[in-house]
């Protein structure tokens, strides 16, 4: 039963990082792309968590950790950047 | 364990669905707040129900403390993401969508004389310049032809066709017959030229609200 489930939650996460990737490819401004790219370390945290999950391996869960760090990171630093930009 | 392989399938379902709602508002909504306030919440609530549903999974201790970890760090700093995103949004000028019905961080005044002034700086300086341009870049070219060479000829030609309507730029004319006092004349050239644009100038006005 857990296999069958994990395999929808794979499919569903995929599904939202297609989306989350073509509003990347398509936003129409700087800050779309943020947005795109903040939620894209989210799902990429959730498919990971759920692949633990699945799996069972729990060091997975440290790269999970680091991406979110990694990605609250990114995504402070960038808006900030464009800041300083609109700000000159 | 297979009231905890339930609740895990349960957690791990609602939260995929909501990270696809927050991809789907992603894609979907009109403007950048928008989009933003959807991935934030939706996403932050489906990472949360997902990292639920692997905890009743890996029932280890180290586990459960780095799901909280993951699950603390991710609530703490998904409303400051959106934030910080939020206010570069709107210091670079973006206007919320049409619908939008309240704003209520009314920074379009503050950011209007900023996106105004620059607008208005910029559109003085290029009509300052298209203003100078007319008076002062064009008297240069009116001498530049009195110069003896090529003035001369004209000379002759505003001699030869006195059909020209041009009859006020003849003090231009006469500057090249003179040797020594040419330089003066040039001089004066331009002031002459000046004058006939002003009187051209002046004299479009009246003529322009005869026509109609």
């Amino acid at each position: 039963m857990l296999n069958v489930v994990m395999k929808i939650v794979l499919v569903l996460l995929g599904v939202a990082l297609l989306l989350s990737f073509s509003r990347l490819i398509r936003g129409p401004k700087l800050q779309d792309r943020i947005v795109a790219v903040d939620l894209i370390a989210v799902l990429t945290v959730g498919v990971i968590v759920a692949a633990a999950a699945g799996t069972g391996q729990q060091f997975l869960l440290d790269a999970a950790s680091v991406i979110v760090l990694v990605g609250f990171l990114g995504t402070v630093a960038y808006s900030w950047y464009v800041e300083k930009e609109s700000q000159q | 364990m297979i009231l905890s392989e339930i609740l895990t399938a349960f957690f791990l379902l609602v939260g995929a669905i909501l990270a696809l709602l927050a991809a789907v508002g992603m894609v979907r909504l009109p403007d950048t707040f928008l989009r933003m306030q959807a991935s934030a919440k939706a996403s932050t609530l489906g990472l949360a129900c997902l990292l639920v549903g692997a905890a009743f999974q890996l029932t280890d201790v180290s586990s459960i403390i780095r799901l909280g970890a993951i699950a603390a760090f991710v609530m703490l700093t998904a409303p400051l993401s959106a934030h910080v995103v939020a206010r570069a949004t709107l210091r670079r000028g973006t206007r919320l969508w049409s619908g939008s019905v309240l704003n209520e961080y009314e920074y379009e005044p503050a950011s209007a004389p900023e996106r105004a002034s620059s607008p208005h700086s910029a559109g003085s300086e290029s009509t300052d310049s298209e203003s100078s341009a007319p008076g002062s870049l064009h008297p240069p070219p009116a001498p530049r032809p009195s110069s003896p060479p090529s003035a001369a000829p004209d000379a002759r030609k505003d001699a030869g066709s006195p059909q020209e309507p041009t009859s006020k730029t003849d003090p231009a004319p006469p500057a090249p017959e003179g040797g020594p006092p040419s330089s003066q004349r040039s001089a004066l050239a331009p002031a002459l030229a000046e004058e006939s644009l002003e009187e051209t100038a002046t004299s479009d006005p009246p003529s322009a609200p005869e026509r109609p």
